[in-house]
């Protein structure tokens, strides 16, 4: 298995009014053909960041983006425009958070996602596009899509706008799907659907899946391998079975303690930790470890120094130099934090 | 249905009618729509503006096209034989200086006056929002220099500018095209500008940006469309003095050469007679009135109803 998409080094700065600053910091990961790769996070944490720097589509230009972005081996952040905009859509295709507002408000579905298929030559023509697109709708699972496909968007549901979305993406059947927050504004019955329509449609188009998510849930539903990300950086990567069986990294720990859990056993255990404090302003990061300040198992070895992913056993990394403690401690959120530790944190919140 | 504040609710008129009738069955004609609050009424209060003036500018148009059925006079026939006849049966708008018939011309003139202020609000229309949303998307040097362009062009006066660009290029329609197009299409520029900037933010530019589509289907197909509706709000509304301006610039003699009928040389000739033929000046004049009148309803309606669909 060769990797589909391999992301080296990459670090994506955004100018503002404060500054420049560094919303991706040097970050690794790689995609095989066909897996679903979880990408998890706080609000913030740069995730979604990720996905529009493979897209090349940072909210401001020009670019600050250095690294190297592989798509069956071609350097996305070398190509030239025109290049770019042949893959993108074609090759690569995202689905953003929010369906509704990612539909054209004056055009009627069908249009929208038979426009895909036209500009990038998949269909001959107007009727061809049709055809394809009923079949596409049907597929996705919206019903009786001979009468839907004229309908204009706010006349679908939120999960319904999803699939539509999920249908303008596959339209020119990519080989890379870059699922931004896709079930985040949907209820959880429709999330549900819409992870298995995205499993359902992996399987059978052999599409690799970028999940991006704050919901270790969806992680545990549909990816095979995650990486957990913290202030911009990957901190822990592992496949998903094995980091939610002993997570390397407290942070990890701290995201998996916060997801409640149906079948828990004592109440006590199954008790939502939230980790105290909030993430670091990302204009003037902690040195070190970023997580360092909220973490229980901190020492001042943490507090200085870089921290890079290393690798524990094959195919399993963190950057916390402190795992062999948290493997022994076990539940290292069980206890409440002493409160003292908190208010530097929650001052770079603000 | 509920109380409306502009009558009574329909129980109440029917209560009244019952009590004032005893035993006797109230008419459904009263029903609710035709009461003053009823549905009916209503929608025509709502939409009373944008039907009577769409009437009137349809009973304009229709004169103006069938201009030649309507009178038997040619509008541009001299009669020196004729001159300065009041209004009467022959000519209901009397004759001019030359003998020519003033209803005619009044009529003939309309279709030019029509069409020009339809044209001198289109061109710029498009002229200003083409620029304004490829400002407003690309941003940088390229809106910096629209706008500051924009900035520019709306120092000077509306008229001013019209006159000085016809000045230069000569009378005739086609430099009133040009110097309306120049004097009115910052506006929609400037308006454009400020949806696209919302608008190129959006999650479906950012999808259509993922999709790889070229940045001028874009910004024709999906921007555009989504963000017209202020700029045609603003265009029926300002077609009324997009008129009056052509009508102007015509009366001081910068529009067609006579002696094609206008509605505002039509005015300028007239005015050294107005003491012993005041129809010369007051007929024409009247018409237009009355076409301002009918371009200000149609106006208000227009935009009454896109706004309201717009803020659903």
């Amino acid at each position: 298995m060769s990797a589909l998409l391999e992301v080296r080094n990459l670090t994506t700065r955004i100018q503002t009014r404060r500054g420049v600053l560094t919303i991706v910091d040097d970050v690794s990961f790689s995609l095989e053909e066909g897996e679903c790769f979880g990408l998890v996070g706080e609000s913030g944490s740069g995730k979604s960041m990720i996905c529009r720097s493979i897209l090349r589509l940072p909210p401001t230009s020009p670019a600050l983006m250095s690294g190297r972005i592989a798509f069956e081996g071609q350097d996305l952040l070398a190509l030239p425009d025109r290049e770019m905009t042949r893959l993108c859509g074609r090759r690569i295709a995202m689905v953003v958070q929010d369906a509704i507002a990612a539909l054209n408000p004056v055009l009627p579905v069908g249009r929208q996602i038979a426009e895909a298929m036209l500009e990038h030559g998949v269909a001959a023509n107007r009727r061809d596009a049709r055809a394809r697109v009923l079949a596409l709708m049907r597929k996705v699972g919206i019903p009786a899509p001979e009468r839907r496909i004229d309908d204009y968007p706010h006349e679908f549901s939120g999960g319904m706008c999803q699939r539509v979305v999920i249908a303008a993406a596959l339209a020119c059947a990519p080989r890379l799907l870059l699922a931004d927050e896709p079930t985040t504004a949907l209820d959880v019955t429709i999330q549900d659907q819409i992870l298995k329509l995205l499993g359902e449609l992996q399987q059978e188009m052999r599409l690799a899946v970028l999940l991006v998510t704050h919901d270790m849930g969806v992680v545990a539903q549909s990816c095979r391998r995650v990486a957990v990300m913290y202030a911009g950086r990957i901190v822990e990567l592992a496949e998903t079975a094995a980091l939610f069986d002993q997570p390397l990294h407290p942070y990890s720990a701290g995201l998996l303690s916060c997801v409640p859990s149906v079948d828990g056993a004592a109440e006590e255990a199954t008790r939502l930790r939230p980790i105290p404090g909030g993430p670091p302003d990302i204009a003037d990061p902690p040195e070190g470890c970023r997580f360092h300040p909220r973490c229980p198992l901190a020492i001042g070895a943490c507090q200085s120094g870089a921290f890079p992913l290393f690798e524990v056993r094959p195919g399993r990394f963190t950057a916390c130099i402190r795992h062999e403690e948290l493997a022994r401690a076990g539940n290292i959120w069980a206890e409440p934090m002493p409160a003292a530790r908190a208010p530097e944190a929650a001052e770079a919140a603000e | 249905m509920r109380r409306s504040t502009r009558g009574w609710h329909m129980s109440e008129v029917r209560a009244a009618a019952a009590a004032a009738l005893p035993g006797q069955r109230v008419p459904e004609m009263l029903g609710p729509r035709f009461l003053p609050g009823g549905a009916f009424v209503r929608r025509l209060g709502r939409r009373g503006t944008l039907i009577a003036g769409g009437g009137m500018l349809a009973a304009i148009l229709l004169a103006s096209v069938f201009a030649a059925q309507i009178t038997p006079y040619d509008p541009i026939a001299q009669n020196l034989r004729n001159t300065l006849q009041p209004p009467g049966l022959a000519h209901p708008f009397g004759t001019d200086n030359f003998g020519r018939d003033v209803f005619s011309r009044v009529l003939h003139a309309a279709r030019t006056d029509i069409q020009i202020g339809f044209f001198c609000v289109l061109f710029p229309w498009l002229l200003g929002s083409l620029l304004g949303a490829v400002a407003g998307y690309l941003g940088g040097l390229v809106d910096t220099v629209v706008m500051r362009t924009v900035d520019t062009f709306m120092a000077f006066p509306f008229l001013i500018m019209a006159i000085g660009v016809i000045a230069v290029l000569g009378p005739g329609v086609t430099s009133m095209y040009v110097a309306l197009t120049l004097s009115g299409w910052s506006m929609y520029a400037r308006i454009v500008r400020a949806e696209v900037l919302v608008a190129r933010r959006s999650d479906y530019v950012l999808a259509a940006r993922a999709m790889g589509y070229s940045d001028a289907r874009i910004v024709l197909r999906h921007i555009l469309p989504n963000v017209v509706t202020p700029t045609i709000i603003f265009a029926v509304t300002s077609m009324v003095l997009v008129i009056l301006a052509t009508v102007t610039l015509s009366f001081l003699g910068l529009g067609l050469p006579p002696p094609t009928p206008t509605w505002g040389t039509m005015i300028a000739e007239g005015r050294n007679f107005i003491f012993t033929a005041w129809w010369m000046v007051t007929l024409p004049g009247l018409a237009i009135v009355v076409t301002g009148l009918a371009l200000s309803l149609l106006g208000d309606g227009v935009a009454d109803l896109l706004r309201g669909e717009s803020s659903r």
